[in-house]
């Protein structure tokens, strides 16, 4: 299995809850960006309540400005044990195939989807020659 | 690990450290055992009389330096009388004399310490390995030296290194362009530092650049020059001055060739360069994003959600006015954030014998609907930096080693020279907002007429698919803008 060399326990997913309209996060991948992102956002309760449910679990939470997403943070174990999945499968380097995450029974219905974030490659060719 | 890379008399080795501790480096001190180790050095008296003293003051002439030589009959019979105290005595022709032994045996031979034998310890982090150096320093009496020689004048302990690096790149075939001098000639910075901007040579002053990498190692070239370099950790990193990859500490010297007098915030990304870009944000001051951090994202493919994140976050520092500054990559793909054609996408040339540049071989290429409509496909790189051939610094690559020099290539080095050459722009009217930006550089820009990309794709007279509108003029795009 090859660990990512930066972050070698650490795993980050991006968790998006449901937005205040049903809009879909997945919406903004191409095109335009719609002039008014509000309706992609989720409301606040429910920002705050997802937020929780994974600190409780024992994660670290991050926020981004946009209010749309959360960044979570916790080792291979701790995602092991609250996704219910092997631990070999947050392999984090990119190379590993997509991770399928469910949120846990009680969130699914405050989340549109969870997923695995692989850190950006360093656009550097000396070490690949 | 390499220890010969270390002087012979300082101990390296690994030592249990908790993790609580977050830092790269860390100087304690605690008492010294009397079966420690300590270096020192005898300094003799010139032949000439002279007072070694002079030498903290500047020489009237190089050729005084010989009027502070011992004689070499009084350095042999110093060197002796160590050996014969059975102290370790190093060899090497010099003023001074440089031995060691143990604390116990120092004492003896030089009498009671004004102050106490104590060993400095300096431990660092690397790749989460911890490791310590350590070094005991002790201070004689006055005078006490005269036990060795009546010709010895002074003798003292040797500290801790500061861990050092060639300071200015080495001779390496193959890589023979050189930061911060190439760089900045070949881009023409260097002229546009010739300039004035209200008063104030342009070299980028009072812009803020904020760099996102890997981490962003304190090599002695970046303190020898001064640079302004402000180490950030993003909320999901740690230990900014820690760059594992390494790649964040390379990319810094570019920039810093093109724009020597930028305010560099260099924050370092986590897992997530969302949360990098959202550090940025924070910082008033930053104008510019450079970006060497890349994912690959052809057309058709799904976009991971955090890259769906990470493109709101850029728009909307476009939005603030902040100009992003992207690597092309180094992929037969299509690459994000420079698919957007909101960033400055950055290709790579090489330079040639001749300097001339030529389109890097292992620049990315290509072009993209994704952000646009079909009949205004995104072509990416809009224009390239030097991308081959240069020798960068870089940290230390294995515990124990020095930080050191590497020849690097890619894109990744290319872009920063470009978020520099913006810096010079933004000095001279800070009004300018980044699709201005992109237009003057793109206008700008010497033409490539050969070589290919990595996807093939050929430079050629005007703008091409390989390299956009050419190779960077930083003189040219300055002149361009009014202030």
């Amino acid at each position: 299995m090859g660990k990512d060399k930066q972050f070698p326990d650490i795993v980050a997913v991006m968790v998006v809850p449901r937005s205040r309209s049903g809009k879909l996060f997945r919406e903004l991948q191409s095109g335009p960006l719609p002039p008014d992102l509000t309706p992609y956002q989720p409301t606040p309760e429910t920002m705050r309540e997802v937020r929780q449910a994974f600190e409780s679990m024992g994660f670290q939470v991050f926020d981004e400005p946009l209010g749309m997403t959360l960044t979570i943070e916790g080792s291979r174990a701790l995602f092991a044990s609250a996704f219910n999945i092997p631990e070999t499968d947050f392999d984090g380097s990119g190379e590993s195939p997509e991770v399928h995450l469910r949120p846990p029974a009680r969130l699914k219905a405050l989340i549109q989807s969870i997923s695995l974030i692989t850190p950006s490659k360093p656009a550097d060719d000396t070490h690949r020659r | 690990m390499d220890r010969n890379r270390l002087p012979p008399n300082f101990e390296l080795r690994e030592t249990p450290m908790s993790d609580e501790h977050e830092f790269d480096y860390s100087d304690s001190t605690v008492d010294a055992k009397p079966d420690d180790l300590i270096s020192f050095v005898v300094r003799c008296r010139p032949e000439s009389g002279r007072n070694t003293e002079d030498l903290k003051r500047p020489l009237k002439d190089v050729q005084e330096v010989g009027e502070f030589l011992a004689d070499p009959a009084t350095l042999d019979a110093v060197r002796e009388k160590l050996r014969l105290d059975r102290f370790e005595v190093f060899p090497g022709a010099s003023p001074v004399v440089s031995a060691r032994g143990p604390v116990h045996l120092f004492q003896k031979v030089f009498g009671e310490l004004a102050e106490p034998a104590v060993k400095r310890v300096r431990e660092f982090r690397r790749d989460h390995r911890p490791f310590k150096f350590s070094c005991v320093v002790a201070q004689p009496k006055p005078d006490s030296f005269k036990r060795i020689s009546p010709k010895a004048e002074s003798i003292s302990s040797v500290d801790l290194p500061i861990l050092a690096a060639p300071r200015t790149p080495p001779d390496t075939p193959g890589a023979n362009l050189r930061v911060p001098g190439d760089i900045a000639q070949l881009t023409r910075a260097a002229l546009v530092h010739r300039q004035e901007v209200r008063g104030r040579k342009a070299t980028g002053a009072g812009i803020g650049v904020a760099i996102i990498d890997t981490g962003f190692f304190p090599h002695p070239f970046f303190l020898d020059h001064g640079y302004d370099i402000r180490p950030i950790a993003a909320a999901d990193a740690t230990v900014p001055m820690s760059d594992v990859v390494p790649h964040g500490t390379s990319t810094l010297a570019p920039l810093l060739a093109c724009a020597p007098d930028v305010q560099v915030y260099a924050i370092k990304a986590g897992r997530n360069a969302v949360l990098g870009v959202v550090r940025a944000m924070q910082i008033p001051e930053v104008k510019v994003i450079s970006l060497s951090l890349i994912d690959t994202l052809d057309d058709g493919q799904d976009m991971k959600e955090y890259l769906i994140n990470l493109r709101l976050l850029l728009l909307q520092c476009v939005a603030a006015g902040i100009t992003v500054v992207a690597a092309a990559g180094n992929e037969r793909h299509a690459t994000f954030p420079a698919v957007m054609p909101e960033v400055i996408a950055v290709g790579g040339v090489a330079v040639n014998e001749a300097d001339k540049p030529i389109a890097f071989e292992g620049g990315s290429s290509f072009l993209s609907t994704r952000f646009t409509s079909r009949a205004n496909p995104r072509l990416v790189p809009d224009l390239c930096g030097i991308a081959a051939g240069m020798l960068l610094p870089i940290p230390p690559v294995s515990p124990g080693r020095l930080p050191d020099w590497e020849p690097s290539e890619g894109t990744s080095y290319a872009a920063p020279q470009i978020a520099g050459v913006v810096a010079l722009l933004l000095q001279k009217n800070p009004h300018l907002a980044p699709e201005e930006i992109r237009q003057i550089l793109r206008e700008s820009a010497a033409d490539v007429q050969s070589g290919r990309s990595i996807s093939g794709q050929p430079a050629g007279i005007g703008k091409d698919k390989a390299t956009g509108t050419g190779f960077v003029d930083a003189m040219e795009a300055w002149s361009k803008v009014e202030a």
